[in-house]
C-alpha cells in the first residue's frame, strides 16, 4: 500500500464536511460502521464524478477533529467540500 | 416436509428460524443490487453483505471481513482455490477421504501436469498425521483436506496437519462442508492459509450460497476463475487485484446471503458447542442401539466425540439401495445411499462399489427420530 503523504488538511477546531475516497467499496462501507458508531454525521454516497472516473461509492462526513485520528492505509483521497468545490486535503501517495 | 429428514449432511433442513423471513424479506422489500446503483437500498444491502462478511470472521476467526469471498457452494470455492493456484509441475497431498469436489478439480488438473499423492487413511477413516511426512517433496506446494469425511463423519487431525504445513512452508487449505455450525473452527489456530465453507449444510442457511477466505499471501498468487464487472475500478478493462472484488465479478446471490446472515446470527445465539453436543447425543443413541441390531455394520469411528453427526451403515444381508427404499418408502425416513460423491472414502474404508446408507441428523432433531429409525430397522432389517 501507499506510503502516506505529510498532509496540509485542516487542524482541529475547523468543521468541515469531507468526502472520503477508498481504495475498495469494502472499506467504504467499513468506514461508513465506524463513523456511524462513532457518532459522526455522515453516511455513504456515490462519488461525484468530478472526483473519479470509478463509479464506486464513497463516505461524506461532518468531522471537526483533526483528520489525522481517521486515516488509514484503505484511504486513497480526502476532500474537503467547500460550497460547489471539492478542495484535495489529503491523497495516499501511488 | 413430510417424514423424517436424515439428510442434512446433503443440505440441512430445517434451517435456522429467520432464514425464510429473510430472503423472503430482501426479494419483497428491496431487491436490488450493491456496488451499482448508489441509494439507500443499494447501501443497506451493501451493509448487510458486509456484516455477513464480519459474522464469518467471526465464526471461523478470520483476520479480514473484505478477504471472505461468496461463491455458489464449496464446490466453487475449491474450483477456484485450486485452479488458481495450481500450476504444471506443483505437487498437492490430499487424505484418501476427500470429496470429489476436491479430487475432480485435481483430477482434472492432474491431465495438466499438477502432481497429487494421496495418504491413505486406515478402514474407519483415521489419518496419521507422520505418514503425511512421507509424501513431501521438493515441489509440494499445498495440502487440501477435508476437515471431517461426508461419508463415515471421521474428523481428520487438522491441527497437527496445519503444524506440518507451516513446519515445510506448505499451503494448508481446508473443506470444511462438513464441519462449519458443528465443530468450533478457528483458521489461525489451524494455521490455514484458505478455507472453503458452504452455507447450505452445517450453517444453516439456503442453498446456492458459500464462499472460501484466502490470507493475503494466497489472495494474491491465486488467479480469478471469473472475471468481469465489479461496480468498482470501472474505468479498467482488467479485473480489479483487491479483495473481495478480485474474485467477485458479478451479481452476487445476495437473497443467499441475506439468508446466511440470518443463520449466522442464529448460530451464534445458540452456540456451536450446544448444537455439537446436541447432535453427537443424537448419533451416539442411534449408534449405539444399531450395533445391537445383527446384519448391520457401522462404518467409522467409534468414539462419539471422533465423529460429526452422521452414521452410515452397511446392510450385510440386504442392498443398501433397497434398504433406503424401504425406509423412506413404509417409514417416511429420508436417507441418502450410494457412494454419496466420495469413491476415495468409500475404497478406503472398504465399502466401495456397494457404498452405505448415511443417516445424518440436525440438533432439530430429537431422541423420538432417532427410536423411530431404530424401531423401523429393528422391525424390517
Amino acid at each position: 500500500m501507499a506510503t502516506l503523504i505529510p498532509l496540509k488538511y485542516p487542524r482541529r477546531n475547523s468543521i468541515m464536511n469531507y468526502i472520503v475516497l477508498f481504495y475498495t467499496n469494502s472499506s467504504a462501507i467499513k468506514f461508513a460502521k465506524f463513523i456511524k458508531k462513532s457518532n459522526y454525521i455522515g453516511e455513504l454516497i456515490p462519488l461525484p464524478r468530478k472526483l473519479t472516473s470509478s463509479c464506486g461509492m464513497g463516505v461524506k462526513f461532518h468531522f471537526t477533529s483533526d483528520l489525522s485520528a481517521i486515516i488509514s492505509d484503505e484511504i486513497e483521497k480526502i476532500y474537503a467540500v467547500e460550497g460547489n468545490q471539492y478542495k484535495l486535503v489529503y491523497r495516499a501517495e501511488e | 416436509m413430510d417424514g423424517l429428514y436424515l439428510d442434512n449432511a446433503a443440505t440441512s433442513f430445517p434451517k435456522a428460524p429467520g432464514v425464510a423471513d429473510a430472503v423472503a424479506g430482501f426479494l419483497t422489500n428491496s431487491g436490488c443490487n450493491i456496488n451499482r446503483g448508489l441509494y439507500t437500498a443499494s447501501f443497506e444491502a451493501a451493509n448487510i453483505v458486509y456484516e455477513t462478511r464480519e459474522l464469518l470472521c467471526s465464526l471461523f476467526n478470520f483476520p479480514k471481513p473484505e478477504n471472505v469471498i461468496f461463491t455458489k457452494n464449496i464446490t466453487e470455492s475449491l474450483n477456484v482455490i485450486l485452479k488458481g493456484l495450481l500450476k504444471p509441475g506443483d505437487h498437492v497431498i490430499v487424505s484418501s477421504m476427500e470429496h470429489n469436489a476436491v479430487m475432480r478439480p485435481l483430477a482434472s488438473l492432474a491431465e495438466k501436469g499438477v502432481e497429487l499423492s494421496t495418504v491413505l487413511c486406515n478402514t474407519k477413516g483415521e489419518l496419521r498425521t507422520s505418514d503425511l511426512c512421507l509424501h513431501i517433496r521438493s515441489n509440494t506446494k499445498a495440502v487440501i483436506m477435508t476437515h471431517a469425511s461426508n461419508v463415515s463423519g471421521t474428523i481428520l487431525p487438522l491441527e497437527e496437519v496445519g503444524k506440518l504445513c507451516q513446519e515445510h512452508n506448505l499451503f494448508f487449505i481446508i473443506d470444511c462442508a462438513q464441519t462449519a455450525g458443528f465443530l468450533t473452527i478457528d483458521f489461525i489456530r489451524l494455521k490455514a492459509d484458505a478455507l472453503a465453507f458452504t452455507g447450505h449444510k452445517g450453517l444453516l442457511g439456503p442453498q446456492g450460497i458459500g464462499g472460501f477466505y484466502l490470507n493475503d499471501k494466497l489472495a494474491s498468487l491465486v488467479e480469478p476463475l471469473i472475471e468481469g464487472g465489479t461496480g468498482s475500478a470501472s474505468e479498467s478493462v482488467l479485473q480489479p487485484n483487491y479483495m473481495p472484488d478480485r474474485f467477485e465479478a458479478g451479481t452476487l446471490n445476495l437473497p443467499g446471503i441475506y439468508g446466511l446472515n440470518a443463520s449466522l446470527k442464529y448460530l451464534s445465539a445458540e452456540g456451536i458447542t450446544t448444537i455439537r453436543e446436541k447432535e453427537l447425543n443424537l448419533v451416539h443413541r442411534f449408534i449405539q442401539n444399531v450395533q445391537t441390531i445383527p446384519g448391520i455394520q457401522l462404518i467409522g469411528p467409534d468414539q462419539k466425540q471422533d465423529r460429526t453427526g452422521i452414521a452410515s451403515l452397511n446392510f450385510l444381508n440386504h442392498d443398501n439401495a433397497e434398504v433406503s427404499y424401504q425406509l423412506f418408502k413404509d417409514f417416511g425416513i429420508m436417507t441418502r445411499c450410494g457412494l454419496h460423491c466420495a469413491p476415495a472414502a468409500h475404497h478406503t474404508l472398504g465399502t466401495f462399489p456397494h457404498g452405505t446408507i448415511r443417516f445424518s441428523f440436525s440438533h432439530f432433531n430429537s431422541v423420538q427420530d432417532v427410536d423411530c429409525v431404530i424401531n423401523s430397522l429393528r422391525k424390517n432389517f
